[in-house]
């Protein structure tokens, strides 16, 4: 077991070295100024020059690279040129607000698939697994921004119950204010993820109750119930467990349009904003953020499944 | 300083009088002639010079609220554009961006939304004889909000940092005429200048000039120092910024206490316009700017007005004079009569916009803007004669450059995607390039067959507008238009102080500029808020923001 | 929009089965599924190509005032906020709609099996890395890669093609790379082997082949994804430059005037949905085809 978490933290390590790499030369590539972009158009060419040197935009790539990766370990993410504010405290804030949004997500995720996909999968071929299975293909089917305007039009516009308006106030989320704030991006993320889960789980399930031991349990004789509850479930729902770990790397880096749609204050619509704003190092932080988070929770979801199904570890 | 004696304010005083002698003939308007009155400092003396019927309404209009101001309160205003650097006043660039330094710092004097001229920190103003050194008696017992006394020292800190190339500020480029600033005691300070400019209080009133003490140690996100009526509590950039109110502001309310009314004022951030709608629907967000297309729709929220103003803000076509295709003026003219300029109030307004004839001098919002002259009328027919005249007979590819939708809300973008429909039938074809750099390559050349679109708010004179943008020289002569006869027009016109002949010189100005400048001007827009109805405010038509005087009935 | 990424060749029970799939295409016809899905397919095809000989106005004619306007006889689906006729302009970016994924997921299919191709079948530390490069490409968050992509190399057709080939690559080498570890031991591979064939030749003429159905119905749903994809980015302001018909721009745009028009967000979301749910169909009922012939 040692071995394999000192082997999976190795990967993991590489991983981030060579995605770290990846995003920074991807964005420096970017065509922008950025001493122009801080002092302004106003600004003579000594005074560009001179910040140039002072922080070191005209030094070449690799040590512009090795200057980032060291203060970013450290913490010290620079400073936006957009806003002209240390990026650290905004990508902390911004980071707490996405985590809160995913988990809300996850919340409606992992009970609602998992039930959709055992029902259809128990009455496989029969009415419900039908709906669910349609059900499953618009969920799987419909991009999240299409979702999230249906979700507005109706919610928003139609039945004027929830707000199609996200941003937050105040220092931490407040769920008594915040709250019904969360309700439609969350809704948008999970009915975005909830069809592709339930499918694997349908498809879990079908397989484990046509397993021998299944059909073995139920020639012995025990209840149908029993079988289900005690046997069949627990098999069944690794499968899609896992495939809800793979999601995270979605739920943390992939809302930026959710985050855009509703005015959420998250990682992604930072970033999105950085991007469309060429604003490099509000860009590496924050993808470089979203990506040590990533590999992490992967690492912890590959720990935990592991733990579930030991012949993983051998393979 | 001996030019400040008797004799300088005689030479005022009889400036006045000329004046008054102009309007009593009815060749410059009452307000025309208050506006220049006040410009030279002499406001109190001109409205001495009204009949007494009409000094009532020469009165400011902040003063003549009949409600009685309520205390106290919270509002959520949005400003559209999310946050942008603002760490240094100095380096503004955007009206957007200096509204949030606009809570906590004053000018020296201010623009009410009525376009007066009104004192702030500078009490009275005055040209010497010559008309070349200003001196301007400074406010007494106004203190910052860490604490110091206000005093001459202040101003000419600010003015002598904005002068400095080293702090690479606009305003030095704008009041490119101003050579220096001096403090004669500690509530006088004189400004002087390389020749004569007659507007040239209206530049203390740029935004970069905000008033910022002699101790401050720069950053003004860690040291926002001012003598505002407000002081930032919480600022969190790209979502909100919250204001408190000062409890030993200088300016005094209607009810005689100090401004502001309001206990705290939060800016949130709200670049999409559906999201902003959706918060005022809620009622979390009380006033937010809107676009005017969207006005039915905003006309549904029971608790808003959709208040609009008529501006002198403009979106310009950027038409390279010294780059191909545009140095036949051939092309340019055929540009500008492709554009059909009702279509554009229509479609881009709704109509709730003033049709413009290619120069930048909106009627009724400069004094002594020429009134409205017709402009030109789409004539395609004419555009591709013209256009085969300069050796384009299949027309002409163009790549346009603006600013990207989302760092100014698409006001670039909904007029370029416009003027790809309309140019198309004569021969323009359009291929849009937005960019959100275009601030920083704005004034470069930018090669053959470029053509541009950008957005200037309205001015605080003619002369402000006109030296920035159209003389030769000018810093932010976008489109390097240059006409030695204009140039020379520009400077009579700056330092005239006759009124009437000022007239006259600005409408040869606008004319010349209408009919030869490489630039495209289809009309000038109303801006439209919605402002909830128990919030007191008033829309400026310069888009400048300033919470000290709104106040909110319960 | 992660989702294919995620649809992983290693996890033992997923919706995607790589096993040999072979598709008899004129058995599609008994899948009313496959049916359906290619019937949507082909409509978008179908308006694409007469799409300009029908529409009743330019994509950049404008009425002038007619702003956010609802569905009329005049225009049909309303206008948009530039008085611009919106079925005319929904009708014409079919045409980029139905290219551009296909093109995307055919360079990235191109690509993957390259390197899947050669990584299975060579094995060894070639393998290793390049498998390892691109599972750490999988950890990218997906709508980062494409952003940060296209904010490098600026917003144009040929440029969200590629951005969306680069970020689809590695999951389809990884599927590929599965497929050939599976038909690399069978006795026909063996077969060749044993005749002397040359690498190129096994891997051209006898894994190839072997692998073209479950390549292509994975390659089917990624287009759906991939059409998704240039949909969102086109929300984010990162599409194709205006003033060209983006369905993801356009419906971005039109949120704004909900209640003037709900029309004008809703068709060009739903135009996107319905190429993705197409894809979707037909590749389940591909799949379900290929299962019942087994």
């Amino acid at each position: 077991m040692l071995r394999f978490i000192l082997r999976r933290l190795g990967t993991m390590l590489l991983t981030m070295l060579v995605l770290s790499i990846l995003i920074f030369v991807i964005s420096e590539v970017v065509p922008t100024d950025p001493a122009l972009k801080i002092l302004g158009r106003e600004s003579t060419p000594q005074a560009r020059a001179a910040l140039s040197e002072k922080m070191g935009f005209n030094r070449p790539l690799p040590e512009r690279y090795w200057n980032w990766i060291t203060h970013f370990v450290r913490g010290d993410f620079g400073e936006s040129y957009r806003l002209g504010a240390p990026i650290q405290p905004l990508v902390a804030r911004r980071l707490t607000n996405s985590l809160f949004l995913a988990a809300s997500a996850l919340l409606i995720i992992i009970p609602v698939s998992l039930l959709l996909g055992v029902v259809a999968g128990l009455n496989e071929g029969r009415w419900p697994d039908r709906v669910i299975s349609i059900g499953s293909l618009l969920s799987i089917s419909l991009p999240d921004f299409v979702m999230g305007v249906l979700l507005i039009t109706i919610f928003s516009w139609w039945l004027k119950v929830l707000p199609a308006d996200s941003s937050l106030r105040g220092d931490n989320i407040d769920l008594a204010l915040h709250g019904r704030k969360l309700i439609l991006p969350a809704a948008t993320a999970a009915l975005v993820l909830i069809g592709y889960i339930a499918r694997v789980t349908r498809v879990s399930m079908i397989e484990v109750m046509a397993s021998p031991y299944i059909r073995t349990a139920v020639l012995k004789g025990l209840p149908r119930r029993t079988v289900i509850v005690r046997h069949a479930l627990r098999n069944a729902l690794i499968a899609p467990i896992a495939i809800i770990t793979t999601q995270i790397n979605w739920l943390i880096g992939g809302l930026i349009v959710i985050e855009q749609l509703f005015n959420y204050p998250g990682l992604g619509s930072l970033f999105a904003r950085a991007a469309l704003e060429n604003d490099l190092p509000m860009i590496e932080a924050s993808a470089m953020t979203a990506i040590v988070l990533i590999v992490l929770s992967q690492l912890i979801a590959d720990l935990l499944y592991s733990a579930l199904n030991p012949r993983v570890r051998l393979s | 300083m001996k030019l400040f004696g008797p004799k300088a304010i005689k030479a005022n005083e009889e400036r006045v009088r000329e004046a008054h002698f102009q309007y009593t003939q009815n060749r410059i308007s009452r307000r025309e002639f208050l506006r220049f009155a006040s410009t030279v400092g002499a406001s109190a003396m001109a409205i001495s010079l009204l009949p007494p019927r009409e000094r009532l309404l020469a009165r400011p209009a902040r003063l003549a609220q009949d409600m009685a101001p309520v205390r106290g309160g919270t509002i959520y205003n949005s400003l559209g554009i999310d946050t942008r650097r603002f760490d240094d006043p100095a380096r503004l660039d955007m009206v957007f961006v200096s509204n949030y330094v606009r809570q906590i710092c004053d000018y020296l004097v201010v623009l009410d939304p009525d376009l007066n001229l009104q004192p702030s920190l500078a009490t009275s103003w005055m040209p010497s004889e010559d008309g070349k050194t200003w001196t301007v008696t400074l406010r007494e017992g106004v203190k910052f909000n860490h604490g110091k006394d206000f005093n001459a020292d202040d101003v000419v800190f600010t003015f002598e940092r904005l002068l400095n190339p080293d702090n690479s500020s606009g305003w030095a480029g704008a009041a490119n005429y101003v050579t220096g600033v001096e403090k004669v005691d500690d509530y006088t300070v004189n400004f002087f200048t390389n020749r004569v400019v007659g507007d040239f209080i209206y530049t203390l009133f740029l935004y970069h000039a905000a008033i910022l003490p002699s101790d401050w140690p720069g950053d003004f996100f860690t040291n926002p120092w001012g003598t505002g009526p407000f002081t930032i509590e919480e600022h969190v950039p790209d979502e909100y910024i919250r204001f408190k109110r000062r409890e030993d502001y200088w300016q005094m309310g209607a009810d005689g206490k100090s401004l502001p009314y309001l206990d705290t004022v939060e800016f949130v951030s709200y670049p999409d316009e559906a999201a902003r709608f959706s918060a005022m629907q809620e009622g979390s967000l009380h006033m937010g700017p809107a676009s005017i297309t969207l006005r039915d729709q905003y006309l549904t929220l029971p608790n808003h007005d959709f208040q609009t103003v008529q501006t002198g803000n403009l979106h310009i076509g950027i038409m390279k004079f010294n780059e191909e295709p545009w140095t036949n003026p051939n092309v340019v003219e055929a540009l500008k009569l492709s554009v059909d300029r009702k279509a554009y109030a229509d479609t881009l307004y709704l109509g709730f916009a003033i049709e413009a004839d290619d120069h930048p001098i909106a009627p009724g919002m400069y004094p002594l803007a020429p009134a409205n002259q017709t402009p030109r009328q789409q004539d395609y027919e004419k555009a591709r004669a013209l256009l085969a005249e300069a050796g384009y007979p299949d027309g002409l590819d163009l790549t346009v450059d603006y600013i990207d939708p989302g760092s100014d809300g698409g006001f670039a973008d909904g007029f370029a995607q416009f003027l790809v429909g309309q140019l198309e039938p004569a021969g323009f074809r359009l291929t849009l390039a937005p960019n959100p750099d275009f601030w920083t390559t704005w004034l470069d050349d930018w090669g053959p067959n470029h053509f541009g679109v950008s957005n200037w708010a309205q001015k605080n004179t003619a002369s402000e507008m006109l030296n920035l943008a159209y003389y030769s020289k000018g810093v932010w002569n976008e489109s390097h238009w240059s006409n030695p006869e204009f140039d020379r027009l520009l400077e009579a016109f700056d330092s005239e102080l006759d009124q009437e002949k000022r007239r006259g010189q600005l409408e040869q100005l606008t004319n010349l500029i209408s009919d030869q400048a490489s630039v495209l001007i289809p009309g000038f827009r109303q801006d439209a808020a919605a402002i909830a109805k128990n919030v007191h405010y008033r829309l400026h038509p310069q888009a400048y923001v300033w919470m000290g005087d709104t106040w909110v009935t319960p | 929009m992660e989702k294919p990424l995620h649809q992983p060749a290693n996890f033992p029970l997923t919706v995607i089965r790589p096993r040999r799939v072979r598709i008899r295409w004129r058995r599609v016809f008994r899948s009313p599924t496959a049916l359906i899905g290619a019937a949507i397919l082909l409509f978008w095809v179908v308006m694409a190509l007469v799409g300009p000989a029908i529409v009743p106005y330019g994509i950049n004619d404008s009425e002038a005032g007619a702003v956010w306007k609802p569905p009329s006889d005049k225009h049909i689906l309303g206008t948009d906020g530039l008085g611009r006729d919106l079925f005319s302009r929904l009708v014409i970016g079919a045409g980029q709609m139905v290219t551009l994924p296909p093109l995307a997921v055919g360079l990235a299919v191109l690509l993957g099996t390259s390197v899947g191709l050669l990584a299975g079948y060579r094995g060894g530390w070639f393998d290793e890395i390049v498998m390892r490069l691109m599972d750490v490409l999988m950890a990218f968050p997906v709508v980062m890669l494409y952003l940060i992509i296209i904010v490098a190399i600026g917003a144009s057709a040929v440029n969200v093609v590629v951005a969306v080939a680069v970020a689809t690559t590695p999951a389809i080498s990884r599927l590929v790379r599965g497929l050939v570890l599976d038909l690399r031991n069978r006795e026909f591979v063996a077969a060749a082997r044993m005749r002397g064939e040359s690498t190129a030749y096994i891997l051209f003429q006898e894994i190839l082949p072997n692998a073209a159905g479950p390549i292509l119905v994975d390659g089917l749903v990624r287009i759906g994804y991939a059409t998704f994809s240039i949909g969102a980015l086109g929300f984010l302001g990162l599409g194709l430059p205006p003033p060209n018909p983006d369905w993801g721009r356009m419906a971005s745009e039109a949120r704004q005037a909900i209640i003037l028009t709900p029309t004008a967000a809703l068709f060009p979301s739903l135009a996107i949905a319905s190429i993705v749910v197409g894809c979707n169909l037909l590749a389940d009922g591909l799949r379900e085809l290929a299962r019942s012939e087994e």
